[in-house]
C-alpha cells in the first residue's frame, strides 16, 4: 500500500513538473499568465489520445511528431493572440489568452467530442515485482521528466541561447540594448513551452480521463504549484510539483478529497503570508 | 354588350345560363365555405419545443444521449401530429453544467413564438434552477434527471420520465444485499445534487435492510485520481462498492480499483449502464460490475426496442442508452399530448399558446403512455417512471445483460 501511494505521488509529481515548466515558459514568452494554458494542455492530451491509438506500434514515432506539431501550433497561435498585442497593456494579452482558451475548448468539443477520453497504451498498466505493483507509465515518465529537466538546465545555463533567453526574461530592455533579439527569444520560449505542454498532455492522457472542460482546473493546479515552489527557479518548480503531488495523494489518503482541498488551499494562504515569493525564492540571475 | 353577344350565340338559353352561373356560384360557396373545408384549409399550426442539454462538461455523455433521443423522436413525429396538421419546430441548446447556463438558455427560449414545452437538462442542479422559471412562465417542463428533490417542490409543470432515486436506489440496494450478499458496503457519491440525492436513498434503504455502510465518500467530478482513497478504504475490509457517480468518475473508480487488484462487486448508478461509459473500460475491468437503470436498449429483445436501436445506430453511429430511450419516450408523449390538446379544443383558431400549454400539462398529468422503456403514468408529483432494472457485465466483452427487474 505504501509503495502504491509512493508511485502515485511520483507519477503525479512528474506530470506536474512537465506541466509547470510549460506554464512558466509560456508565461515568460507572453509576459503574462496565459489563461489558455489549461486548454493547450488538454488539447495536447486529447489529440494524443485521439491520434496515437490509431496505430499503437507507431506510438514511439507519432508521439514526438505530435509534440513537435503542438509546439509549432503554439508559435502560430502566438501570432494571433500575442504578437499583435505585445506592445499593448499587459491586461490585453491575458484577455486575449482567455479568448484563445475558449476558442480552443469549443474547437475541441466540436472536433473531438465532449466525452472523456484516455490514452491507454498499456493493456495492463501495472507490472508486479517482488509483490509490488509498479505502474508501467512510470518507466517512461520518470526518465523522460529527468531528461527534460537536465536538458533544460544545461540549455539555460551553459548555452548562449539559454543565457540570452534568461537575460531577455529578466530585463527585456537591457537585453535589447545588448543586441539580443527579443523576437527570437520569445519564439524559442513559445517553442519550448509547446514541447513541454504537449509532453505533459501526453502523459496526462495516459494516466487520467480527460475532457474538454477541465482546462481551468489544470491551470489552477499548475498555477498553485508554481506559486508554492516559486517560479523563479527550476528547483523551486520541481519542489512545488512533488510537494503538491505529495499533498494531493497523502491528504486524500488520510482524510478525504474535500478536506485535502481545504488543507492545500489553507496552506497556500499561509505560504502567501509568510513567503509570498514561494518556498524557494527567486534569486536574481537564475530565473528559468 | 356581353348579354347581347350571348343572346346572339345562345338565344333564349342565355337566361338559363345566367341562372346556371348563379347556381354554380352559390353551390361553390356552400361547398368550399362549409366548416369541414375551412378546417382542411386552416394553415398549419407551427409549434416550438426547446431542448436543453449539457453537451459540455462532466455530463456530456449523458447530455449527448439525451439530445440524440430527443432528435430521433422529433425528426420522426407520430402520425397523430400530422393528422392534427401540426408541425413541431425544435432547437437544441447546450447548457454546460452550470445553473446559469440552463437559466440563460431557458430565458432565450421564452422569447420564441409558439413555445409549448421545454425539455430540461439531465443535471439536477440545473433543473432545480429552472423549476421556478417554468412555474412562473406556466410552461410544461420535462426531465430525465433522477434527482429526487425535483418532484418534491410541488411544481405541477414538471414531468420526470426517468425513475427517481427512490425507485432506482431501492433496486440497487436490494440487488446488492440479496443477490451479491453485500453486508459491508462503501458508498461513493458525487458531490453534486445527483450524488447527494442518491446517497440519501442508499443510506435509507441500507438502513431498512439493517446494513451499516462502512463509509460514505464524496467525490468531486474534477478529481482525476482515486487511487489514494481506494487504498485507504480497502484497509476497512469492505465487501462491495455502491456508486452514485457520473460517468467519468464511475469509469475512473472502476478502472483504478481493478488496476489495484480490488475485485469486489461494484453496483453502480445508472451512468454505468451506458455503452459509452463501458467503452471507457476494458472488458476485464467490467467483471463483477452491475448498474441500476430504467432500460437497457442494447440488450432488450423487445422488437420495438430493437427497431429503435437500429434506427438510433443508423442516425448517430453509436448505441443508445436508457437516457436516450427516456428522452425519446418523453418527446413522443409530449407530441401525442400536443396533438390531443389541439384536437380536443372546441375552437382551434382561438386556442392560445397559454391554453395549449395548460391542456398539455393536464394531458401529461392524467394520460398514460406506453413508451419504449416502460408504461408511464404520472403520480401526484409528476413522476412518470416507476420501474427499474439491474444490468451486469460478464467480464468477457462490453455487453451487459438484464439480471433483475423491479416494478412497483
Amino acid at each position: 500500500m505504501v509503495t502504491g501511494l509512493f508511485f502515485n505521488i511520483v507519477t503525479l509529481g512528474c506530470i506536474y513538473v512537465l506541466a509547470a515548466l510549460g506554464f512558466v515558459f509560456l508565461l515568460n514568452a507572453a509576459r503574462s499568465i496565459n489563461f489558455a494554458y489549461g486548454e493547450l494542455l488538454l488539447a495536447s492530451g486529447l489529440i494524443n489520445a485521439w491520434l496515437l491509438p490509431i496505430n499503437k506500434s507507431l506510438t514511439l514515432l507519432l508521439a514526438p511528431v505530435v509534440i513537435l506539431g503542438m509546439s509549432i501550433v503554439l508559435v502560430v497561435l502566438s501570432f494571433i493572440f500575442y504578437w499583435p498585442l505585445r506592445n499593448r497593456p499587459i491586461e490585453t494579452i491575458f484577455l486575449s489568452s482567455i479568448g484563445l482558451g475558449l476558442v480552443i475548448q469549443n474547437l475541441l468539443v466540436l472536433f473531438l467530442g465532449s466525452a472523456p477520453v484516455q490514452l491507454r497504451l498499456f493493456v495492463d498498466p501495472y507490472f508486479e515485482l517482488w509483490n509490488i505493483l509498479i505502474p508501467k507509465l512510470l518507466l517512461w515518465l520518470a526518465p523522460i521528466t529527468t531528461f527534460t529537466v537536465l536538458v533544460l538546465f544545461c540549455f539555460l545555463h551553459f548555452t548562449k541561447t539559454g543565457l540570452r533567453l534568461q537575460a531577455s526574461v529578466q530585463n527585456p530592455l537591457l537585453a535589447a540594448i545588448y543586441g539580443i533579439r527579443l523576437e527570437t527569444t520569445t519564439i524559442i520560449c513559445f517553442l519550448i513551452a509547446g514541447c513541454l505542454i504537449a509532453t505533459a498532455g501526453l502523459f496526462l492522457s495516459q494516466q487520467y480521463y480527460l475532457s474538454a472542460d477541465q482546462g481551468n482546473d489544470l491551470l489552477l493546479k499548475t498555477y498553485i504549484l508554481t506559486i508554492i515552489g516559486g517560479w523563479g527557479r527550476l528547483s523551486g518548480l520541481i519542489f512545488g510539483a512533488f510537494l503538491l503531488g505529495f499533498l494531493d495523494v497523502l491528504l486524500a489518503f488520510i482524510f478525504s478529497y474535500p478536506l485535502a482541498s481545504i488543507i492545500i488551499y489553507g496552506l497556500l494562504l499561509v505560504l502567501m503570508l509568510l513567503r509570498p515569493k514561494g518556498l524557494i525564492q527567486d534569486i536574481q540571475g537564475q530565473r528559468v | 354588350m356581353f348579354k347581347k353577344l350571348a343572346f346572339m350565340i345562345m338565344g333564349e338559353y342565355v337566361v338559363n345560363f345566367s341562372r346556371l352561373f348563379l347556381f354554380a356560384l352559390v353551390s361553390l360557396t356552400l361547398v368550399f365555405g362549409s366548416p369541414a373545408v375551412i378546417q382542411a384549409d386552416q394553415p398549419k399550426k407551427n409549434l416550438y419545443i426547446g431542448i436543453l442539454v449539457p453537451l459540455t462538461g462532466f455530463l456530456a455523455l449523458e447530455g449527448e444521449s439525451q439530445r440524440n433521443g430527443a432528435l430521433l423522436a422529433l425528426e420522426n413525429p407520430p402520425a397523430v401530429l400530422r393528422q392534427a396538421n401540426i408541425s413541431i419546430e425544435y432547437e437544441v441548446f447546450d447548457t454546460g453544467t452550470t445553473p446559469e447556463g440552463a437559466t440563460l438558455a431557458f430565458n432565450r427560449l421564452l422569447r420564441r413564438d409558439n413555445l409549448v414545452a421545454i425539455s430540461g437538462p439531465i443535471l439536477g442542479t440545473q433543473m432545480l434552477a429552472l423549476l421556478p422559471l417554468a412555474q412562473k412562465s406556466e410552461i410544461p417542463l420535462t426531465t430525465i434527471s433522477g434527482t429526487s428533490s425535483l418532484t418534491e417542490q410541488g411544481n405541477r409543470w414538471l414531468f420526470r420520465f426517468f425513475p427517481n432515486d427512490s425507485v432506482v436506489k431501492k433496486a440497487q440496494t436490494l440487488y446488492a444485499a440479496n443477490f451479491r450478499k453485500v453486508q459491508r458496503p462503501i458508498i461513493f457519491y458525487q458531490t453534486t445534487a445527483y450524488g447527494q440525492s442518491g446517497l440519501q436513498y442508499l443510506q435509507q434503504y441500507l438502513a431498512d435492510l439493517k446494513i451499516d455502510p462502512i463509509e460514505s465518500i464524496s467525490i468531486d467530478p474534477n478529481i482525476r485520481d482515486l487511487a489514494p482513497i481506494l487504498l485507504r478504504v480497502m484497509q476497512k475490509n469492505p465487501d462491495g462498492f455502491l456508486l452514485q457517480l457520473h460517468a467519468p468518475s464511475t469509469a475512473l473508480l472502476i478502472q483504478q480499483a481493478r488496476q489495484l487488484n480490488i475485485e469486489l462487486p461494484i453496483i453502480a448508478g445508472s451512468a454505468m449502464h451506458q455503452p459509452s461509459t463501458a467503452k471507457l473500460l476494458s472488458a476485464a475491468e467490467l467483471k463483477n460490475v452491475c448498474a441500476e437503470t430504467s432500460a437497457a436498449p442494447v440488450v432488450d429483445s423487445n422488437p420495438t426496442m430493437r427497431a429503435f436501436v437500429v434506427h438510433y445506430q443508423q442516425r448517430f453511429g453509436k448505441e443508445p442508452d436508457a437516457f436516450a430511450v427516456a428522452q425519446y419516450d418523453a418527446m413522443n408523449m409530449l407530441m401525442q399530448e400536443i396533438a390531443r390538446a389541439v384536437e380536443n379544443h372546441h375552437d382551434q383558431a382561438l386556442m392560445t399558446i397559454a391554453t395549449l400549454r395548460n391542456q398539455l400539462r393536464l394531458g401529461l398529468s392524467q394520460q398514460p403512455f406506453n413508451g419504449l422503456a416502460m408504461h408511464y403514468q404520472a403520480d401526484t408529483k409528476g413522476n412518470m417512471a416507476h420501474s427499474a432494472i439491474i444490468i451486469c457485465y460478464n467480464g468477457y466483452n462490453h455487453q451487459s445483460e438484464i439480471v433483475e427487474r423491479y416494478n412497483p
